[in-house]
């Protein structure tokens, strides 16, 4: 039995847990014991040192809703977190457990050097704080990756502008001023992104936007961008936020 | 946590975000403890294929040729990790592969196309009961082959790096390196590395981990490298006297196989497309050879146990030929047609003297690998692979 079931099996914890969950609707903000290994691990979802690395600005909520539900329209490329302990599986399959897929997202977007092992205080704490948010039946979750680049048909930038509100702008903040962007590394767009690969084509350019909302670091790119899988951004969804970025 | 312990959580909460870190408490709870059952592995031998293009390990009884589990490793979720070649310790139930990270997995759009696609390979450490990583380490570019001594100390991998090589240069700038770390600290250990020769690739290593000899392919050469002492000494001994060093070799030594004494090894050229025989302890080379007329590009052989005999995988024709190594005549020979077997890539002889053939494929969909009959040459048994699988490690028992 993997442990989220074992949780909901076990009648104290599944009483516990709908305590919890009350507790959770009554509640703007999640409580938590001061001090205690849950709120480690909360405290490691909203605050940047997940890594040691100065550079990292991104934290786990950055990318990844507590549930589908409480995303609030957002376009997040994180599966929510709820239910993960009892997945059978991350990032499409491609990796078999939860601490190795936790090391991916440190690894490839926090530039942490070294992974989390699983007798860490760090490691042992976003576990603890997962087993009591994972408050449901383990949601299954598909992400494919996009391999080969190709471009979209031609979208609408008034559509666009909903997309790159619930998609971009938590990082790259305003379109044109990057106001409000998580960190001057998130480029404004799509100002910068044009500064950066002005010896392109146009066409080269829309297919480096394309390979960049898809691929993220992935595949030789480059850079700290979490990828986009198409199961959370379809690709009229892509076309659109294309003409509003005026590529 | 006892329930009442978590009634005081939640009379506890706060709802102000915490700024600073504070001092925690561990958890003590069960954590990161999912792992499944244990690969079933056999009472005798294991069979493992590293399948290069599909970030895969079959696991196979080498005996009846059930496949017993496919396995993802790797430690990019997107891009190929290129697990190539790998060892098999089986008294420490460990499991060492290479990843190679492909150049050609990594451009797929004009940006990535773009900018410098070389990344760093990585060798990791699997646990043999349910493959999974317990170390890992950055290691050069584009691992070649990897071997493990004897004694389970020493890991040794080759680096084919076709970018040192073809730079313009001089024959030192051009040439490839070695690298070795104890196998007991893979995470935990900086490698050292030593500069060999042009396209270093299969390799073996002393029993007690302190030498190892390499084919090197773009230098027509094995080197002999001593790893025990600093800096390493290396000794490079040409196959013949066509050799070359100005990237386009004359033999193409590619694959290089120590017999079951640790005497003398088979190297496999793909270029010649001959099997020339080195002796490992004088370090001079047999001016025997093997060669057939006709005869395709020579990869990795398998010798019998009293190192009488060699079966030796060809490609283009793709075939398998059973060699007298006293006389280095070919006693049988079998072409594989269309399917049967695509780009034989190694042979491994089991415990049980069944002959394992791992064949490449077409690269994108599955390989495979055969049983053979070491007599007859026969197929006994074929089972599919993960895409473009380039070794098949057999380990006895444990």
């Amino acid at each position: 039995m993997t442990p989220g079931l074992a949780v909901l099996r076990n009648p104290a914890r599944a009483w516990l847990l709908a305590a919890w969950a009350l507790v959770l609707s009554a509640c703007a903000c999640e409580p938590v014991a001061p001090g205690s290994a849950m709120a480690h691990g909360l405290w490691l979802r909203e605050h940047p040192q997940a890594s040691p690395s100065q550079s990292n600005f991104y934290t786990c909520s950055t990318c990844h809703a507590l549930t589908a539900a409480s995303a609030n329209a957002r376009i997040l490329p994180g599966a929510p977190l709820a239910g993960a302990i009892a997945r059978p599986s991350f990032w499409g399959g491609q990796v078999r457990d939860l601490l190795p897929a936790i090391n991916v997202c440190r690894f490839w977007f926090m530039d942490a050097k070294q992974p989390w092992l699983p007798e860490q205080a760090e490691a042992r704490a976003v576990w603890a704080w997962l087993e009591v948010a994972a408050p449901a039946l383990p949601e299954a979750v598909t992400w494919s990756a996009v391999g080969s680049i190709s471009d979209v048909p031609a979208g609408q930038a008034a559509a666009g502008a909903q997309v790159y509100q619930a998609a971009c702008a938590n990082c790259h903040g305003k379109l044109h001023s990057g106001s409000g962007r998580i960190s001057k590394q998130a480029p404004i767009l799509p100002e910068e992104f044009l500064a950066e690969h002005q010896e392109y084509s146009p066409q080269d350019r829309r297919l480096i936007g394309i390979e960049k909302v898809r691929h993220g670091p992935f595949l030789g790119y480059g850079g700290r961008m979490p990828p986009f899988a198409r199961q959370v951004l379809s690709d009229a969804q892509l076309a659109d936020l294309l003409a509003y970025l005026g590529l | 946590m006892k329930g009442r312990n978590w009634l005081a959580v939640l009379a506890l909460a706060a709802c102000e975000p915490e700024t600073a870190e504070p001092a925690w408490q561990l958890y003590h709870g069960d954590a990161y403890s999912e792992a499944p059952a244990d690969i079933p592995w056999p009472a005798g031998e294991l069979a493992l294929t590293s399948d290069s293009g599909a970030d895969t390990l079959t696991a196979l009884n080498p005996l009846t040729g059930q496949r017993l589990a496919v396995v993802q490793v790797g430690r990019d979720p997107v891009a190929i990790d290129g697990p190539h070649h790998l060892a098999i310790d089986r008294a420490r139930g460990y499991v060492y592969v290479a990843l190679s990270y492909p150049a050609a997995a990594l451009t797929p759009g004009p940006h990535a196309a773009h900018g410098s696609s070389i990344r760093p390979g990585y060798v990791q450490k699997l646990r043999l009961n349910d493959l999974r990583s317990v170390a890992e380490r950055a290691i050069e570019a584009n691992p070649g082959d990897i071997a493990l001594s004897a004694d389970g100390s020493t890991l040794v991998i080759s680096h084919f790096d076709l970018a040192t090589a073809s730079k313009v240069g001089t024959v030192e700038q051009r040439r490839g390196r070695l690298t070795w770390l104890p196998a007991a600290n893979v995470g935990a250990v900086a490698p050292k590395t030593a500069q060999v020769c042009i396209l270093p690739h299969g390799l073996t290593v002393a029993a007690d981990g302190r030498r190892a000899w390499v084919a090197c392919y773009g230098e027509d050469v094995v080197a002999a490298v001593d790893l025990s002492v600093a800096p390493p000494a290396v000794v490079r001994t040409p196959l013949g006297p066509a050799a070359r060093s100005d990237g386009a070799p004359s033999y193409g030594p590619y694959s290089l196989v120590a017999d079951p004494s640790g005497q003398r090894a088979a190297v496999g050229c793909t270029e010649s497309r001959d099997l020339r025989f080195f002796d490992l302890q004088t370090g001079e080379v047999a001016k025997q050879r093997w060669a057939e007329p006709g005869a395709g590009a020579v990869y990795f052989a398998a010798w019998s146990a009293d190192g009488a005999k060699l079966w030796v995988p060809t490609q283009g024709p793709d075939a398998i030929h059973r060699v007298d190594a006293a006389t280095a005549k070919t006693e049988k020979t079998r072409t594989f047609v269309a399917g049967e077997c695509q780009k034989p890539h190694e042979v491994q002889r089991s415990q049980s003297g069944l002959l394992l053939v791992v064949c490449e494929g077409d690269h994108q969909g599955p390989g495979q690998v055969l049983a053979l009959d070491p007599q007859s040459l026969q197929t006994l048994w074929s089972v599919p692979t993960g895409a473009y699988p380039d070794r098949v490690a057999l380990a006895g028992p444990p």
